[in-house]
């Protein structure tokens, strides 16, 4: 009987990863001790720290963004709440779970309570397939790592126009419209501009692209520059799907109030404020998985100095690279935030639909191209 | 037999889009049929998940809760569906939708039927083991083809009365959608335009 044949990343990965159980985070800790502690120990406790690591980083990151949007406006930012108001964004919240709960009169009680929750429960659960470590520290390790996260962020259309349509208001149904259609044209420009280091690694794995850039260079360097095209076309497309400046249509305070999110107050408005920077957070951390070479510190491929390989694996090494990159990210988010411009919502879907998808149909036939033109390629 | 969790939580999800099925053909307004039945997709793709097709999932996830919904609901947002077709009543209900109700009931009653078939009966080994598909092409083989035999051989009146059901549903749709409008209250230009004449402006 003859063996289905693989793909080539899922050798590599067994060889990799060897005899080490990914389902256990930490248990590389105690290999070779006579300390033997239960897998559920571990699990629970790694369920803790990761979810301790993202609250922290949510409370943090809109104070770091709103810090830089203040410097490069000549501003201070906030300053009173804690050390240099770092404590401002905790502050925020607690104000606004003590809010009174309100509903518009006339509004749909269900939907307008199911738009909040779907798209916050999407949006907490696509964090699984993000691994922090070569050394089984993620939630969920899916063979379609890539495509799970994006099938659950195709839930906030209908549900952002949903949550619109139950506010019994015109500004968040148009919101909820606009919010809708920038959704859907910009998810097409963000699966298209990977599709080509899909076609490359032959996974839709984290750590198995992770591992192939370790092993041939990161690929936003790699590709004559087309690499570094998709890169900008995927980062591009995920500010618009996080309906950031200068994408925030849905939102356009001058004519629509707050857009899908106008009749929504106290722990509703928290709860989609959070959604928002968790959206930002993930969509930074794809950008870094794709193209910046993941829990990666360093972007030669792993041959060049093989001693250097230890410390890129060790695990607190990989999971600060990841939160140092993802931060460099909120701050250029922060940058576009505070520097553009609004688009007009023609402008903004031309872009989509008539720049943003053949450029990057054209830079994912580049990576298809292979080896000839490869930065990485030409060097060895 | 042993008490499986992935069996208890297949159970609650059935019961789960049974129950959106049923809210989404009581549901007053079309929109709120409508995300009943986006709620009853996502249900779908849960049980993809819990029978180990990763695939599946995302496909229905993104390309009907996502894609296929946001069509519906910009339809549903630009139908006019202001005016319920009958009396808010149980008999007002009924008598709307008896023809739909007893295609349903033939519908699942066949359901029902061979589910608790396949369930209880040892005769369908090859559906409990889809989620481990072989390792070898001849292993994977025989579980495709004892599904095919299963699908077309056993469920071929199913799909059938899901044809049917589909239909109804387009004819409902349509007849949801059209507008009948007094002839009389239309403005000039629209008669025109009715008529198939250029209208100049």
């Amino acid at each position: 009987m003859a063996e289905i044949p693989r793909y080539w990343s899922i050798y590599r990965r067994k060889e990799i990863m060897n005899d080490y159980n990914p389902e256990v985070p930490f248990a590389f800790l105690f290999e070779g001790t006579d300390i033997v502690i239960p897998n559920w120990v571990l699990i629970s406790v790694a369920a803790l720290l990761f979810g301790a690591y993202i609250l922290i980083n949510q409370l943090f990151a809109p104070w770091v963004e709103r810090k830089v949007m203040a410097r490069m406006q000549g501003r201070r930012g906030p300053v009173y709440v804690g050390w240099r108001g770092i404590l401002q964004i905790p502050a925020d919240t607690v104000k606004l779970l003590l809010k009174e709960d309100t509903r518009p009169i006339g509004a749909d009680k269900l939907g307008f309570l199911l738009s909040v929750s779907v798209v916050t429960i999407a949006t907490i659960v696509s964090l699984a397939p993000l691994p922090f470590g070569r050394t089984g520290m993620i939630g969920g390790d899916f063979t379609i790592g890539f495509l799970y996260v994006f099938a659950l962020f195709s839930l906030f259309p209908p549900f952002m126009l949903i949550g619109g349509w139950a506010s019994n208001s015109k500004y968040s149904l148009l919101g909820g419209f606009r919010s809708a259609g920038q959704l859907i044209a910009y998810e097409i420009p963000m699966l298209i501009s990977v599709l080509g280091i899909i076609a490359v690694t032959g996974s839709l794995n984290l750590i198995e692209i992770t591992e192939f850039q370790i092993e041939n260079g990161w690929f936003i360097f790699r590709y004559a520059g087309f690499g570094a095209v998709a890169g900008f076309i995927f980062f591009i497309s995920g500010v618009a799907e996080t309906e950031r400046v200068p994408f925030d249509i849905p939102e356009d305070e001058g004519s629509l109030v707050m857009g899908p999110r106008t009749e929504f107050s106290g722990w509703r408005l928290a709860l989609l404020m959070m959604v928002e920077y968790i959206h930002l957070f993930v969509n930074s951390m794809l950008l870094i998985y794709m193209f910046f070479g993941g829990y990666d510190p360093l972007p030669i491929p792993s041959g060049w100095i093989p001693a250097l390989d230890p410390f890129r694996s060790h695990w607190i090494v990989t999971l600060l690279s990841l939160t140092i990159k993802a931060y460099i990210l909120v701050a250029v988010a922060a940058w576009l935030r505070s520097t553009l411009p609004r688009f007009r919502i023609d402008q903004f879907l031309v872009l989509g639909w008539k720049y943003l998808i053949p450029v990057s149909l054209a830079a994912m036939l580049a990576m298809l191209a292979g080896p000839e033109v490869d930065v990485f390629g030409w060097w060895n | 037999m042993a008490f499986d969790f992935t069996q208890f939580i297949f159970f609650f999800i059935a019961v789960y889009i049974l129950l959106c099925i049923v809210m989404v053909l009581r549901s007053e307004k079309v929109m709120q049929s409508a995300y009943w039945l986006i709620l009853m997709l996502i249900g779908v793709s849960i049980l993809f998940l819990l029978a180990n097709s990763e695939i599946l999932f995302v496909f229905q996830l993104s390309i009907y809760s996502g894609g296929i919904a946001v069509l519906l609901l910009f339809a549903a947002v630009l139908t006019e569906h202001d005016e319920l077709g009958f009396d808010n009543s149980l008999l007002g209900f009924v008598r709307a939708t008896f023809s739909q109700f007893i295609i349903y009931v033939i519908f699942a009653a066949n359901m029902v039927f061979l589910i608790l078939n396949s369930v209880l009966d040892s005769a369908y080994p090859q559906i409990s083991e889809l989620a481990d598909v072989g390792r070898t092409y001849a292993e994977a083989w025989s579980q495709i083809t004892g599904f095919a035999t299963y699908i077309w051989d056993d469920m071929a009146m199913v799909i059938i009365v899901m044809g049917l059901l589909v239909l109804t549903a387009i004819l409902g749709s349509v007849k949801l959608a059209i507008r009948e409008e007094e002839i009389e209250d239309l403005s000039e230009e629209v008669l025109l335009r009715l008529k198939g004449e250029e209208v100049l402006t």
